[in-house]
């Protein structure tokens, strides 16, 4: 589904999403910086020569919507479990990490902690008891965005993030 | 005596336009084999086909309760619920909503009942612009057409076609026949307007009653845009959309995109639970749904039609279908085309209008089975 997985480990991600952000020539990198990854991020972005510029915003979306259509190149998120069957994510996002950041910006980095994962959509909703308390919003997300919309030959990036990179932390 | 309606006359001019011919065979060959290659095992497939039946069928057994849960919970959630019993009680819903906002454009995700509205044409008469989001509903509207699919709108162009018409709507775009150069020409122009828009509307593919959740299948984003950017999120779906559980939902989602486009699946599912939340950063701050009889009701007291309401939309019996693929979507004159709307529409809209719908058949049993739940039994 043309989603990029690499394999780090929870000690090293941080390096490698900053290596991954120099090969793709980013600029920026929108993430929580309230929410679960800042701290590694902070660590590793703080001791790097010339790192790419970090987007912080603890604000609504209304306060800053024109920079983060126009100006933001790529986002990272944490993610709450995988799904094994058919490769896909679940995302439940969270005040620290909105909707629109695996959504609006071009490039979506996904970190997923590998002893999340789980076997099929149905044993994660069973086993994390989804329908005792649903979030405002919650997302499986399998790639980067595409159509078939023209003579069913696919077209990525059409939407949605062209790019969706899940660092897997074994 | 010849008798020649306007379904005749229409048939006859699509079967007579090649390029129309081609566009068709070449598309439902496609989405055949992708089926065919995604559902290959035969007992997965008729295990999950009977479970899928079996959930629908439940759901309809039961609908005034589920729809009555699914009102309750939205409304707990802070989602506000709103019934409309035909289209033009449900245009005046909209147009309610829109002009409460001092709206002047509304962005739209995919919608088959929004199309079975007429609620574009409806809002623009009233000086409200809506713009399609979708690439082939994009397509569509700038071409001035309907859908010709209810999951592939544009099915009926080929490339060149697309290219064509984005030269002549687009005059400074240079010129590019490449789909995804296509596609990212369209992503240009409307994400400017995704971030501008006041209102986003939506579909609903399943509108869950034990949460009162909304689900969305799509593979563009353009659907997470509308109901996540815009301050206003409408949602409007049919009264049989419902189901009971989420449990309900994995096998439905599974089937509905294997039966639909051959994916493992969809790029998102997208469940809507509330606005956004005390603390949350985004999201709308008002979520409507408007749930539309228009009909359905009806068609669900009759014990010999019911099942029809199972439908989840997945477009398999259209593609499967020897009449669909050699007429196309347009000829049958109706929201929803090919065997499923052959049965429906007149139901719908009469039998006057599309009376003679159910003639466009071979009987060669095809749709009922490759339908993922079961239509008819």
């Amino acid at each position: 589904m043309r989603a990029e997985v690499h394999l780090t480990s929870p000690s090293q991600w941080a390096e490698r999403l900053l290596q991954l952000c120099r090969e793709k020539g980013l600029g920026n990198l929108l993430y929580a910086a309230d929410g679960p990854l800042a701290p590694a991020i902070d660590a590793v972005w703080e001791n790097a020569d010339a790192p790419p510029e970090r987007i912080r915003h603890a604000t609504t979306i209304e306060q800053w919507k024109p920079a983060l259509f126009a100006d933001t190149e790529a986002a990272v998120t944490s993610v709450r479990a995988g799904i094994a069957d058919v490769s896909a994510l679940v995302l439940w996002p969270t005040p620290q990490e909105p909707r629109s950041y695996s959504l609006v910006p071009p490039v979506h980095f996904a970190v997923l902690h590998a002893g999340q994962l789980y076997h099929s959509f149905a044993e994660v909703v069973e086993q994390e008891q989804w329908h005792t308390g649903m979030p405002s919003n919650a997302l499986l997300i399998s790639g980067p965005s595409k159509s078939a919309d023209i003579e069913q030959t696919l077209a990525y990036g059409v939407h949605g993030p062209m790019q969706l990179i899940v660092l897997l932390l074994i | 005596m010849q008798v020649t309606s306007d379904f005749q006359g229409r048939c006859r001019e699509a079967l007579n336009d090649p390029q129309i011919r081609r566009n068709f065979r070449f598309a439902m060959d496609g989405l055949m084999s992708k089926r065919r290659a995604s559902l290959g095992d035969e007992d997965e497939r008729e295990g999950l086909r009977a479970r899928c039946a079996a959930i629908r069928a439940n759901a309809l057994a039961r609908l005034p309760d589920l729809l009555e849960q699914l009102e309750r919970n939205c409304t707990e959630n802070g989602i506000r619920v709103h019934w409309a019993e035909t289209v033009q009680e449900a245009n005046r819903i909209v147009l309610d909503i829109v002009r409460g906002h001092h709206a002047r454009r509304l962005i739209k995700g995919k919608s088959m009942v929004s199309e079975e509205m007429g609620l574009n044409h409806f809002l623009e008469g009233q000086g409200i612009e809506c713009l399609e989001s979708d690439l082939g509903e994009y397509i569509v509207q700038l071409a001035g057409e309907t859908p010709s699919h209810i999951i592939a709108p544009a099915i009926h162009k080929n490339r060149q076609e697309v290219a064509e018409l984005f030269r002549r709507k687009f005059p400074d775009i240079p010129f590019q026949e490449d789909p995804e150069a296509l596609a990212r020409s369209a992503r240009r122009i409307l994400r400017e307007k995704f971030e501008q828009a006041e209102i986003g509307l939506s579909g609903v593919n399943f509108a869950v009653a034990e949460t009162g959740t909304l689900c969305l299948v799509e593979n563009e984003g353009n659907g997470r845009m509308c109901t996540t950017v815009p301050p206003v999120h409408i949602a409007v779906t049919g009264i049989e959309k419902v189901v009971e559980r989420l449990g309900d939902i994995p096998p439905l989602l599974d089937l509905l995109v294997r039966s639909a486009t051959g994916q493992h699946i969809s790029t998102y599912f997208n469940m809507i639970s509330s606005p956004r939340r005390e603390g949350e950063r985004d999201g709308p701050r008002e979520v409507h749904l408007l749930l539309l009889d228009n009909g359905r009701s009806r068609i669900h007291r009759d014990a010999q039609l019911i099942d029809t309401l199972r439908c989840i939309r997945c477009g398999a019996c259209m593609n499967h279908c020897p009449v669909y693929g050699r007429i196309g979507g347009h000829a049958y004159g109706s929201t929803i085309p090919g065997p499923i709307g052959s049965v429906v529409e007149p139901q719908k809209e009469g039998l006057a209008r599309f009376g003679e719908l159910p003639t466009a058949s071979t009987l060669c049993g095809a749709c009922a089975e490759v339908c993922p739940v079961r239509i008819p039994r």
